[in-house]
Order: structure tokens, then C-alpha cells, then sequence
């Protein structure tokens, strides 16, 4: 079963703009901001008490995340919710007939995560994530 | 200072539909169902462990919610924050120059809330809670 929200993902358009606005309306604390070499965008960890907040700012015109800036003006991109045993849920999910965008989880440092099609989660972009 | 997600809310064509979707999917159970003030829209509020997912259908043309469904087909809609002093947080953003769709807090049974404009937010609906 899902058991928190792990985070929630913001895509906009000036990243520094976005911190600072979030940490002077309530208060958020950045705690890590990456750009990956070759990568599509740059990503910031925003922090309050058990909230967090991953801001995306897209680097690359025509990357996904790019069009979804461009033609939504940004704002809520996806929610991130953990679990216990992400391969039980994939399974649950499949056996209702529901897509997978990843049928098998991807495993990254510290936790392992899939993503469930839009099309099954009423046009709500979800990611399972199962931390080490 | 805001303290945690009370929940996330979700607008969906058809509500049934979505929390039978849910409920299957991620093992969220309801806890409230009740429809709107002027039988503008009806709501579906489902918890799964710390999680708290608002669905919301509506019932009328030409409201808010109507209008996000047609134009962006449903999906995430607002996330709701909630803080311990409302009057504390309208005042400092009223102090940072930025916009709330409510100056006041709206009063519901029990709680207070109040959303800030999207403008301020990076295109993010959130809705501010103090509970009684």
C-alpha cells in the first residue's frame, strides 16, 4: 500500500526565481540543486518539516519537459508516493489492466521508482518509490 | 509556519469511476464524500496511511473546476497546506506583493482556508488550512 506523499514535482520556468519565491512565501529550505551533464533539466529539493518540493526547470527545447512548460505554463507536474514494496504495487496495478510507464522499477541511489501511465491515474502523472 | 500536506486535490470526469480506480490501484479508502456548496462540484476524499487524495467532479458549466476539466481534461489541481496561523501567512504574502484569490479566510466547518493566485506560486493552485 502507499503510505506518504514522498514528494511533489513542479516544473517552472526560472528555477532560482522558484526558490526564492518558496522560500520567502513559506518558508522552504533548498536542500540540493543538480543539473545533470547532457540532461533534459535542472532539478532543485525544496525542504519544510516533511514536506518536499522538486522543482524542474527544462534545459532542452522539445524534451517532454519542455512541452509541458511551453504548453501548460508549468506548475504541477507529478506526485511522488511511497511504499514499502514497489514490485507488489506494479503487480496489483497490472492485474487490474492498468499501464506501467516502467513495468519493471529503475533503480537510482537511494531508492527504486516507477511510474504509473497518466491514462490509468485519471490524467495524474504517478510516481511509486520505494526508498532504501 | 506551514506544517504538513492536509491533501492533494485531483478534478476527474467521472468521480465514481476515479475512486473505484483508486481504491483498486493504490488501496485508498474513503473517508468523506459530500457534494459542494450550490451543487457546484462533488468531492471524494480518500486516505491511504499519511496520504490524503481529493477527487472532484463538476456538476455545473462555467465554474473553475468545469473549466479545468474541459480545457487541461482533469488531472492535478491543487495542493492544500496546512498551517498552524492563516491571518500570518495572508499577511506575508500580502507583504511580498503576492496575489490571493481570497483576502479573507473562507470559513467551512472546521477549518479556515484561503488559495493563493497561481501567478505567485510558479503556476501551482495551493490552498492554505488552519483547522479548528
Amino acid at each position: 500500500m502507499v503510505k506518504k506523499i514522498d514528494h511533489i514535482a513542479i516544473v517552472v520556468k526560472d528555477i532560482d526565481k522558484a526558490i526564492k519565491s518558496y522560500a520567502d512565501m513559506f518558508g522552504f529550505k533548498l536542500e540540493s540543486k543538480m543539473e545533470f551533464p547532457g540532461g533534459d533539466r535542472i532539478a532543485a529539493n525544496l525542504k519544510l518539516g516533511d514536506i518536499t518540493l522538486e522543482l524542474f526547470q527544462p534545459v532542452k527545447p522539445g524534451t517532454d519537459l519542455d512541452k509541458f512548460l511551453q504548453e501548460k505554463g508549468g506548475g504541477l507536474y507529478h506526485i511522488a508516493l511511497a511504499t514499502d514494496d514497489i514490485v507488489k504495487e506494479i503487480k496489483n496495478i497490472k492485474s487490474k489492466g492498468k499501464k506501467m510507464i516502467h513495468e519493471e522499477p529503475i533503480v537510482i541511489p537511494n531508492a527504486k521508482i516507477a511510474f504509473v501511465h497518466p491514462s490509468a491515474a485519471e490524467n495524474v502523472s504517478i510516481e511509486l518509490v520505494e526508498r532504501k | 509556519m506551514i506544517q504538513k500536506i492536509d491533501h492533494i486535490a485531483i478534478i476527474v470526469k467521472d468521480i465514481k469511476k476515479a475512486a473505484k480506480n483508486y481504491t483498486e490501484m493504490f488501496g485508498f479508502k474513503e473517508v468523506e464524500s459530500m457534494t459542494g456548496p450550490g451543487g457546484e462540484y462533488t468531492s471524494f476524499m480518500m486516505a491511504s496511511g499519511d496520504i490524503r487524495i481529493e477527487l472532484l467532479q463538476p456538476l455545473k458549466e462555467g465554474n473553475g473546476f468545469s473549466r479545468f476539466l474541459e480545457k487541461k481534461g482533469g488531472g492535478l489541481h491543487h495542493v492544500s497546506f496546512v498551517t498552524g496561523d492563516i491571518m500570518k501567512e495572508i499577511e506575508t504574502l500580502k507583504a511580498q506583493g503576492r496575489k490571493l484569490l481570497n483576502e479573507e479566510p473562507m470559513q467551512l466547518p472546521d477549518a479556515k482556508i484561503a488559495f493563493v493566485h497561481p501567478s505567485g506560486t510558479e503556476n501551482v493552485l495551493i490552498e492554505l488550512m488552519e483547522k479548528k
